[in-house]
């Protein structure tokens, strides 16, 4: 699998946001580190799950990506190409094979556009088809995400959260992207919707060959969709490995918090059971040592005194943790 | 507010073809106006500019629905000829300060930073001082006259409609669609003018709409004081200025043009409303 070279590639990247206000005087105002040495790799046709509390910089790692936040650090090679300080032409290098998902489906739509002229757009910017032929690659891409043709001329006011979001898709995809970042793109619906969408996007996955990245913060869904799990914990990953060694085989101690947060339909599963104490820190003023160590259950002297161990792009399975310093192999 | 308990008036269903009350009611004021206007040589019963001293002063009568003036003119066709001035003085007048303004105000608010900034101190400059003095200081360098006055109102008016459309696209660039076409590699101007204007734009329409009817009056106001529409033109505000020395022997020749100012100044803020409410709930 992990023979040929990945189609990204992502090592040490950061994000940093200046906090507003005034500063003390002589100070700098406070940064806020909102993706903070994140390293990861991904291959074609993979599909990479990130969760984490919200406010984790799940989003931010996400727009980061895509070079819509500005990025503090770190690299992001896409193809072999490095993009983390691409400019003009590179930028639409990239433009024209990545792709988002939005969490709120209506927001994510112009509200002035119908389904036609939104998809329609994509295509002609893009030049995926003769102009001649437009029309008719609207109505397939409509009819790959399940909607009727019937739907081409209606705005985005008269469509359920459901067909939005699969407009959302189908614009997606109108792209032919390598890599298409979905921002939990299925949050906001009923769980009926959702579950169409998880099994149109498992379906186009498999059909499209796409790289995906795929934001959440509902645990079950990420187990059914992902080949891989990355965790992660105010900026930072804590943990990555298969969905199966996650699931089944959780290391760190705040991935183990998380999956026994999973609610389950076991009536004879207690109902109350330990959870993570607290709330997870400011970003602002990060802990020392491990962040995760006011909150862990399992803390040490070590995890007071220095950060964990970083996680590097190379490793398929990897955690964060003081308690695994040999972190990497499982 | 009205005490709790009181039934709600009922009004029949209306037809789903029928905008808003105030729209169609607007439109229908207006269309009248610009009837008025366009056919104004055939529907004026005598020549605005003809002067009969034997007729002066007349009041209302059969042969001169709304009198005649102190030349003998006749006030009726004065009143009718005057809609073509007023109206073209508040389309123009809005027109540029509507272009203007909503170009500064969309590039300030998209691009940001010191674009923004130096717009925003030069708007805050114009606003520092009352707008009819502004107009009138301006129109006192350039000389009076209809040009001087559209010339003005471009220099003045434009400030509203940047501060809206910045505010309005400040919000909608942040919104996800916003974001979806820069990551899809749109060229700013696609953006701008595609995803960030047209949901931008509607309060900035609105507000021209009500704006004209500010126009026309002060174009009759700066008339009035002789700096604006030059006499024998008849305007509703020249004939007002005219006028104002008879109003107590005869005082239709103020009264007739008083009313067809309020009246097209009622047909624009039925129009305002009206499209407010409409663009306001439709895609």
């Amino acid at each position: 699998m992990t023979a040929a070279a990945p189609l990204l590639e992502i090592s040490n990247l950061a994000v940093r946001y200046r906090t507003g206000g005034f500063a003390r005087p002589g100070h700098d105002r406070p940064m806020v580190r909102a993706v903070d040495d994140v390293s990861f790799a991904l291959h074609a046709g993979e599909t990479l799950g990130v969760v984490g509390e919200s406010g984790c910089g799940k989003s931010t790692l996400a727009r980061a990506i895509l070079r819509l936040e500005p990025i503090a650090g770190g690299s992001i090679r896409l193809d072999g190409r490095e993009m983390a300080s691409a400019q003009g032409a590179e930028i639409a290098w990239l433009r024209a094979r990545t792709a988002m998902i939005f969490q709120d489906p209506y927001n994510a739509l112009n509200p002035r556009m119908s389904v036609g002229e939104t998809l329609g757009e994509v295509v002609r910017v893009h030049r995926k088809a003769a102009s001649l032929e437009n029309r008719t690659r609207v109505l397939d891409l409509m009819a790959l995400v399940g909607l009727g043709p019937e739907l081409v001329d209606r705005k985005p006011r008269s469509l359920s959260g459901g067909q939005c979001q699969r407009v959302g898709i189908a614009r997606a995809l109108a792209l032919e992207p390598e890599l298409v970042i979905a921002d939990e793109c299925v949050a906001a619906l009923d769980v009926s919707i959702q579950g169409q969408i998880i099994n149109l996007l498992i379906d186009l996955k498999a059909k499209m060959r796409l790289a995906l990245i795929f934001i959440a913060h509902d645990l079950t869904v990420v187990r059914r969709l992902c080949d891989r799990v990355a965790v992660m914990y105010l900026g930072r990953i804590v943990e990555i490995g298969s969905t199966e060694e996650i699931f089944t085989r959780p290391k760190h101690p705040y991935t183990r918090a998380l999956i026994r947060a999973i609610p389950e339909m076991d009536p004879n599963r207690p109902l109350f059971q330990e959870l993570l104490p607290g709330e997870p820190p400011s970003p602002i003023r990060t802990p020392a040592g491990c962040a995760f160590h006011p909150r862990c259950p399992e803390v040490m002297q070590i995890c007071r005194d220095g950060p964990p161990p970083i996680l590097s792009t190379a490793e398929d399975r990897n955690v964060a943790c003081h308690r695994f310093p040999g972190a990497g192999v499982p | 507010m009205i005490a709790a308990g009181v039934p709600a008036l009922r009004f029949g269903r209306m037809p789903r073809w029928a905008g808003p009350l105030p729209l169609t009611v607007g439109i229908a004021v207006i269309a009248v106006w610009i009837v008025l206007a366009l056919g104004a040589p055939w529907l004026a019963p005598y020549d605005p500019f003809l002067q009969d001293l034997a007729v002066r002063l007349q009041p209302p009568g059969a042969l001169h629905p709304f009198g005649t003036d102190n030349f003998g003119r006749d006030i009726l066709s004065r009143v009718i000829w005057s809609a073509r001035v007023d109206l073209t003085m508040g389309v123009i007048g809005v027109a540029f300060p509507f272009l203007i303004g909503t170009g500064i105000g969309a590039v300030a608010g998209y691009f940001g930073g010191a674009v923004d900034l130096i717009f925003m101190r030069i708007l805050d400059m114009v606003l520092a001082f009352p707008f009819l003095v502004l107009v009138l200081a301006i129109l006192a360098i350039l000389g009076p006259g209809l040009t001087s006055f559209y010339i003005a109102l471009a220099l003045v008016g434009w400030v509203s409609y940047a501060r809206l459309i910045r505010a309005q696209v400040l919000v909608v660039k942040g919104s996800d669609f916003v974001i979806a076409a820069r990551s899809l590699g749109y060229s700013h101007l696609r953006i701008m003018f595609r995803h960030v204007l047209p949901n931008s734009i509607v309060a900035s329409i609105v507000f021209a709409m009500s704006d004209i009817v500010l126009v026309v009056l002060s174009g009759s106001a700066i008339s009035y004081l002789g700096l604006g529409v030059q006499p024998p033109t008849a305007e509703w505000g020249v004939m007002i200025a005219e006028g104002q020395s008879y109003i107590s022997t005869a005082w239709w020749i103020t009264t007739f043009p008083g009313v067809a100012i309020v009246l097209m100044a009622f047909g624009f803020s039925m129009l305002a409303d009206g499209l407010g409410e409409k663009l306001g709930l439709d895609g």
